[in-house]
């Protein structure tokens, strides 16, 4: 039994082979022009360390995830079809004005605030193709003006005229009563039909996102048209390849709700961010795996420092109300957050400080070092003065640094101005960039978690995450590091965790407290429960096209609940799917004031005001065979044998100190180390300072922890 | 003061400028609010030289995310309309009481919360009735005692660690009804403070980290929406409590030390750099003035010059010849309030890049005429005076953008985002049957200013602040009174120039209901623009209160009547394609009764252009006809721009001979200077609104016939 996990980045493409022996890594370019033959170079690859044919892996694999950004590219080059959109009249400039402040949305915090200069992103949709239908239905789903059809032809003609190649239909409170917009697709299906050429998609946001803000849902829908038509052609042109290679199994699809779906069961939109979000659910194995509470994911590349959140249990946090590219919109993702740091943070001097990010050198012309025309310095120039990243085996020897032109532009544009030595200047930029990391990964863990970041263990990734991971942590209150030998293919590994997937949402309001009625109240139940077996009716259609009976496809209900007329809710569990009575009610409200108190403290608790429900949720999976991370065949109690030194600076109080380098690929099972030590591997160095300690466990995995003194151990505990 | 300013400048006798003209009183001290950055105390001081840049560096990340996170559980929790939309701030405060670190929506706040804790240390801390101690939980919302307007709520709460005072966490912001004479606050109709409401100085409503009961139900009683009052007041006790636990916890990694002088010395440094950007700029002498036409329960004008000496490292403002204080209505402002508001100018566009903190203001001097209508004694309304004091915000903004231009600054140089104020409160029972009284958040899109290098953002945001947003339609209908029938980008609602201005949107609803609403209105700019251009950018037009009562509209959606197809606002008031009684009003009303299918129409108007209107490229004009954002007939007689009959393409010839006739009029209208400022000066509006104007033309001086310039004598 083999499974096939890939995941199409930026760079490289990345294939993890899985089979009952444990499992097989392998990378090659990503080639842009044609990403299929990337993926079958990094699936040749790995075949080949298991001494078989491309043809006879693909014969062989009873399934492959698929983790790709096609979506992303084609959205950052706006390359999605062209649509129209009909809204309800009057509201034509909802799209582009959004809440007028969401402008700011996907900037960087600085960038917020600028507001004299700041700018709206490039529509998705020009403000001409958008049009207004005469009808109105109020909050309530009262309507109060009907559809005016002779005056909507008019408007699907201009969009017909414009050259549309699809219509998004969201007209105001469609989520509470759909009878127009279902009325302005059969009409639109009638004029084009779809037995002839040219006949024009419709997307109705009653269907795809029925949930209230038309900004939000507008955005949510016209999004997923708008990549689709790219996505799918994508898609299916890879399942035709690979079933030309000798696949005969459905290609399922990893998706940023943390799960995965066959082509057909799968919206454009939950392609994006897919790999972060596959990266949580895979660190949530990896921590199940191990044994470790809760863990945070620490992936720092080039160009990108990636935090993602794994709690405590089984639950997985989801954000509501995302922002894809520079949009808000509806639909429940398992989080990351990007922060403007990684190995290209430009440093520099502003206003006679040093500021390190969160420009980037990006990978071209990228850091100084790379000698590829870079002349700022960066997080990467100061790792090599530093001595932490060695010149001559970066990605293994691969990729030669120029050690003195990182030393050049530390010196001549932080060292000089500053007047410090040139490795002063580098730690320096090591110590900010590693605070903003650490103090962000502090913020996140202790506000979305509402953990003690002393109990968490970080996932070090990427090629610099283990390089600063020890840096960062001391600013994070983290003591226990992981780092792995996969862990540069995590993404594809964490692929193959994913169970089969699909989430349903709807906006519902119902009060289920109200003192002055009398306390709990269950008179709203029935209508929750409908709309609850609506969704369960969704999930049947789509579980069964995906070849399960529902009997064994596990489903789980959230409620959305706040105090009376708040705006932001807490996701709280159903105690069933349905609401059986005034018991299940009571017991939802107390659920919700424990989480609220979790979250915000006892004194913040007031249902007194009443509590409402605003919108529920329904989860659909079914689990799916897990990768084998086998233990390591190798181990050795015999001491780790030293591949050199390097003087590395330790700080202003230590200065350059002989430290020893080992060969991480060579550490077995049992091996300990004391820091001061690095350990080189292929696409990382292990950075360990002096107070940590470093252990090679079982499955090869590396853990770094903070030496405590007794009184520091005890207050964890 | 410099040279420029001790030659040229005049404050009159018996004024006066440097703090607020009230006096004294329970619970408020002028001279406390108007004291600048405390000395650095011994703690400060130690701390201090601990810290590296490089750890300052470091610090100053980790509070930011200390108050960002706080930001955002403020917002969770509240429901008042304002605070979900970012009309708020939260901060930490120094031990002494200056503001070091803020995440906000609105940046004068955190210049407005913090002179409460400078009162409570100087008076109350030993008070053998009060004391300061950790779990204390402080409420003020008097603009006696340094905020905005009695509308605007905080909470403080002293931070203590292992005994020692160490900061303060504090966050607020507007909430609204007051219970004073209008529902929803506002009240610009008001004349006496005590018409305002609920005036609470700072009282400590807690101990031990919670509320104290009675207190709070005393609170809850004294408005008219006590769930959403004591629902936010729970919020900002929460979020300071979550300030505090940050705070604590940094300074056990760090020691409190560093923590305190690192707050410390990010107010210093501030202020260094504030002081080597002025320096960078030429030096001088810049003046701009605006009038304001709405005093409330009368319209008439006001005077609000404003002079800026630009010397060395250090910037004065000066407002003086300002007219008296209006007794009809709540048009007054403080001298606090005038300083913080500059603030909100500053950080984001003239020190635009340095580290938006108090700091910034070291080198600033802010001089206010009092009693004026800028600097109001004590028992004149105030709730609106943010309206007045941005006036001399509009007028430093043009000042800032030409010293900037003229120092290399070119991207500071912008025109002001509009802020026309007009504010429709609404209140009533809403669709899910709540009683709900407050202001509607259009404000919060109004147009971006014009800059060097192109056209303002149209409906972007708010002009107090950054990340306050308008809402989304449908949670407005189902949280309001009032129901929406349009949002769109207003058509000729924007100052024309080279780069025109951003545009506002413009609402268009409807009393929806049986037992319809209430609707109260603030404002002014209902004659004259408060949206200024920039280097021959005409100003953002003005914007009277316009609701239409009894009309058709019901029956016209009922049959979903093709008359309902208007493009805009401006459409609708045009062509009158609706039946009713169309009423173009004074902004400030008092609350009245709307019924079922009566509509308002609402906008801030939009930013002021920037530079000749003859410089703008003719396809930038037929985008903008395009696009519904101006008419053809502005097109042709503003811009000289003639567009073809298919709407495609321009009149090259047409357009052409229409801009050398233009500037053919230009020209002829053109005289000598002096002979410009004889005919000016024999000018004068109609006596019926200067009541409240002071002396003509100076309202200072009597009988003074030199215009605004004229008060200076010659260097």
């Amino acid at each position: 039994m083999i499974a096939i996990g890939i995941d199409v980045g930026g760079t490289f493409t990345d294939v993890v082979l899985s089979r009952d022996g444990g499992i097989v890594t392998a990378k090659a370019e990503t080639t842009h022009y044609d990403l299929k033959a990337g993926v079958f170079n990094a699936i040749r690859s790995a075949a080949d360390q298991i001494n078989a044919e491309l043809n006879e892996v693909l014969s062989a694999a009873s399934a492959i995830v698929y983790s790709t950004t096609v979506g992303t590219n084609a959205l950052i080059e706006r390359r999605g079809t062209r649509l129209g959109v009909i809204t309800t009249h009057g509201f034509e400039d909802a799209i582009m004005v959004g809440r007028s402040s969401n402008w700011a949305d996907g900037l960087p915090p600085q960038a917020k605030y600028d507001r004299g200069r700041g700018r709206r992103p490039l529509p998705i949709i020009p403000r001409d193709n958008i049009v207004g239908a005469l009808e109105r239905i109020d909050n309530l789903g009262q309507v109060l003006m009907p559809l005016n059809e002779t005056h909507l032809h008019t408007k699907i003609q201009e969009l017909v005229d414009r050259g549309v190649r699809g219509i998004v239909v969201v007209t105001l409170n469609s989520f509470v009563n759909s009878i127009h917009e279902r009325r302005i697709a059969e009409i639109i299906r009638s004029d084009y039909p779809e037995c002839y050429l040219g006949h024009l998609p419709v997307y109705l946001s009653s269907d795809i996102s029925p949930q209230m803000d038309e900004y939000r849902r507008a955005m949510t829908v016209i999004l997923d048209a708008y990549l689709r038509e790219v996505s799918e052609d994508h898609l299916l042109r890879m399942v035709e390849d690979l079933r030309e290679g000798g696949y005969r199994r459905p290609v399922f699809v990893a998706k940023n709700t943390g799960g995965i779906s066959s082509l057909s069961r799968t919206q454009a939109l939950h392609l994006y961010g897919s790999g972060p979000a596959a990266a949580v659910m895979g660190a949530a194995f990896l921590r199940n795996l191990t044994g470790c509470d809760s863990a945070v994911i620490a992936d720092m590349g080039g160009t990108s420092f990636d935090v993602g959140l794994v709690g405590a249990g089984a639950e997985t946090t989801y954000e509501q109300n995302p922002i894809i590219d520079r949009f808000r919109v509806q639909i429940p993702i398992v989080p990351h957050w990007s922060i403007g740091a990684g190995g290209g943070s430009i440093a520099g001097l502003e206003n006679g400080v040093l500021k390190v990010g969160p420009q980037s050198a990006g990978s071209n012309p990228g850091p100084a070092c790379y000698a590829m025309g870079g002349e700022n310095p960066t997080v990467t120039d100061a790792d090599v003065v530093l001595g932490f990243v060695n010149p001559e085996y970066f990605l293994g020897g691969a990729f030669r640094l120029d050690p003195e032109r990182a030393h050049d532009a530390i010196k001549r544009k932080v060292a000089d101005p500053l007047g410090l030595s040139t490795a002063e200047a580098a730690w320096n930029i090591k110590r900010i960039i590693d605070g903003i990391m650490g103090q962000e990964i502090y913020r996140l863990s202790v506000y979305r978690l509402g953990q003690d970041p002393r109990t968490l263990t970080m996932f070090a990734m990427g090629g610099a995450g283990p390089v600063h991971a020890t840096g960062l942590a001391d600013f994070a209150d983290i003591r226990r590091i992981l780092t792995f030998p996969f862990s540069s293919v995590f993404g594809a590994f964490s692929t193959l965790t994913l169970d089969l997937f699909q989430s349903y949402e709807k906006t519902l309001v119902a009060t289920l407290y109200a003192r002055e009625h009398g306390g709990h109240k269950i008179d709203g139940i029935e209508r929750i429960n409908q709309e609850m077996r609506g969704l369960i009716d969704l999930a049947r259609r789509d579980m069964s096209e995906e070849g399960f009976e529902m009997e064994s496809v596990q489903l789980k209900g959230e409620a959305m609940l706040c105090y009376r007329n708040q705006r932001q809710t807490l996701q709280v569990p159903m105690p069933g799917l349905t609401l059986a009575g005034h018991a299940d009610v009571k017991q939802l409200c107390d659920a919700f004031n424990t989480a609220y108190a979790a979250r915000y403290g006892e004194g913040a608790v007031f249902k007194e005001v009443g509590i409402e429900l605003l919108a529920l949720r329904l989860i659909a999976s079914v689990p799916t065979a897990k990768p084998s991370v086998a233990h390591s065949t190798k181990r050795s109690s015999a001491p780790a044998e030293r591949k050199g030194t390097r003087k590395v600076f330790w700080g202003p109080a230590l200065g350059f100190v002989d430290t020893p380098v080992y060969d991480r690929e060579a550490l077995s099972e049992g091996s300990q180390l004391e820091g001061p030590v690095l350990c080189e591997g292929k696409d990382t160095v292990l950075v360990v300072p002096a107070g940590w300690d470093l252990r090679i466990g079982v499955r090869d995995l590396a853990w770094i922890d903070k030496r405590l003194s007794p009184a520091a151990a005890g207050s964890t505990q | 003061m410099g040279k420029l300013f001790d030659s040229r400048a005049i404050q009159f006798e018996g004024f006066i400028y440097d703090r607020d003209v009230y006096p004294r009183g329970p619970g408020y001290d002028p001279a406390i609010i108007a004291e600048g950055l405390a000395p650095i105390t011994e703690i400060e001081q130690r701390g201090m030289d601990q810290l590296s840049d490089v750890d300052l560096e470091i610090l100053s990340h980790k509070l930011t995310c200390v108050v960002e996170e706080a930001h955002d559980v403020y917002q969770e929790l509240s429901i008042s309309e304002a605070i979900l939309t970012g009309d708020m701030n939260t901060g930490i405060l120094t031990a002494s009481g200056d503001p070091a670190v803020v995440a906000t929506g609105i940046y004068f706040h955190s210049m407005l919360n913090c002179a409460q804790a400078k009162y409570i240390l100087r008076y109350y801390k030993d008070d053998p009735t009060l004391g300061l101690k950790d779990g204390d939980i402080y409420f003020f919302n008097d603009d006696f005692a340094g905020v905005t307007h009695v509308y605007d709520m905080f909470t403080t709460m002293p931070i203590f660690y292992r005994g020692e005072l160490v900061a303060w966490a504090t966050c607020g912001g507007h909430q609204g009804d007051t219970g004073g004479m209008a529902p929803g606050g506002h009240a610009a109709l008001a004349t006496s403070r005590f018409e305002e409401g609920l005036r609470v100085p700072q009282l400590r409503i807690g101990e031990n980290f919670q509320i104290r009961t009675d207190i709070l139900d005393y609170l809850c009683q004294a408005v008219r929406n006590p769930l959403v009052f004591a629902s936010d007041l729970k919020a900002r006790v929460a979020t300071c409590l979550r300030i505090r636990d940050r705070l604590v916890a940094e300074m056990d990694r760090r020691g409190p030390e560093p923590v305190v002088g690192g707050m410390r010395k990010l107010l210093s440094r501030a202020g260094r750099l504030a002081r080597e950007r002025l320096a960078e700029l030429p030096d001088g002498i810049f003046r701009a003035i605006i009038f304001t036409d709405n005093l409330g329960r009368e319209l008439g004008l006001s005077r609000i010059p404003t002079t800026v000496f630009k010397e060395g490292d250090e910037l004065t403002v000066l407002v003086n010849g300002v007219s008296p204080e209006a007794s009809c209505g709540a048009m007054n402002a403080t001298w606090h309030l005038v300083r913080a508001a500059l603030g909100v100018y500053l950080f984001s566009y003239f020190f635009r890049g340095l580290p938006p903190n108090a700091g910034l203001l070291e080198p600033v001097r802010v001089l206010v005429e009092g009693p004026s209508i800028l600097n109001a004694t004590g028992e004149v309304a105030r709730g609106f005076g943010t309206q007045t004091a941005a006036c001399v915000v509009q007028n430093l903004h043009i000042i800032g953008s030409k010293i900037a231009y003229a120092g290399g600054y070119e991207e500071s140089v912008t025109t002001p985002f509009s802020r026309n104020p007009q504010l429709y409160l609404y209140a009533g029972e809403n669709r899910r049957g709540y009683q709900q009284a407050n202001i509607s958040t259009l404000g919060n899109a109004a147009g971006q200013g014009a800059q060097f290098d192109r056209d303002g953002e149209s409906a972007f945001g708010f002009y107090w602040g950054a990340c306050v947003d308008s809402g989304e339609t449908e949670a407005l209908d189902s949280r309001y009174t009032n129901f929406r029938l349009a949002r769109r980008v207003e058509c000729n609602a924007h100052g024309f120039g080279k780069y025109r201005g951003g545009a506002p949107l413009a609402e268009v609803s409807m009393t929806y209901g049986p037992k319809g609403c209430l609707m109260t209105g603030a404002g002014a700019c209902d004659k004259v623009s408060q949206n200024p251009g920039l280097f021959g950018g005409y100003a953002g037009p003005t914007n009277p209160q316009v609701v239409i009562r009894n009309t058709n509209v019901r029956e016209l959606m009922a049959r979903s009547d093709p008359r309902l197809d208007f493009d805009t606002a401006h459409d609708l008031l045009v062509n009158r394609p609706i039946d009713g009684d169309y009423q173009f009003r004074s902004s400030s009303t008092a609350t009245e009764q709307f019924n079922h299918g009566d509509l308002f129409i609402e906008n801030v108007s939009g930013a002021g252009g920037y530079g000749d209107v003859l410089e703008r490229e003719p396809q930038a004009v037929l985008e903008d006809v395009r696009s519904r954002l101006i008419t053809r007939e502005v097109a042709e007689k503003v811009y000289g721009v003639f567009i073809t009959a298919d709407g495609h393409t321009i009149d090259v010839g047409a357009t052409a001979e229409k801009r050398r006739a233009i500037r053919a009029e230009r020209l002829a209208l053109g005289k000598p200077f002096a002979e410009f400022i004889k005919e000016w000066s024999r000018k004068k509006p109609p006596q019926a609104i200067l009541k409240y104007y002071g002396q003509w033309p100076d309202p200072r001086v009597e009988s003074y016939d030199q215009p605004f310039w004229g008060i200076y004598p010659k260097a």
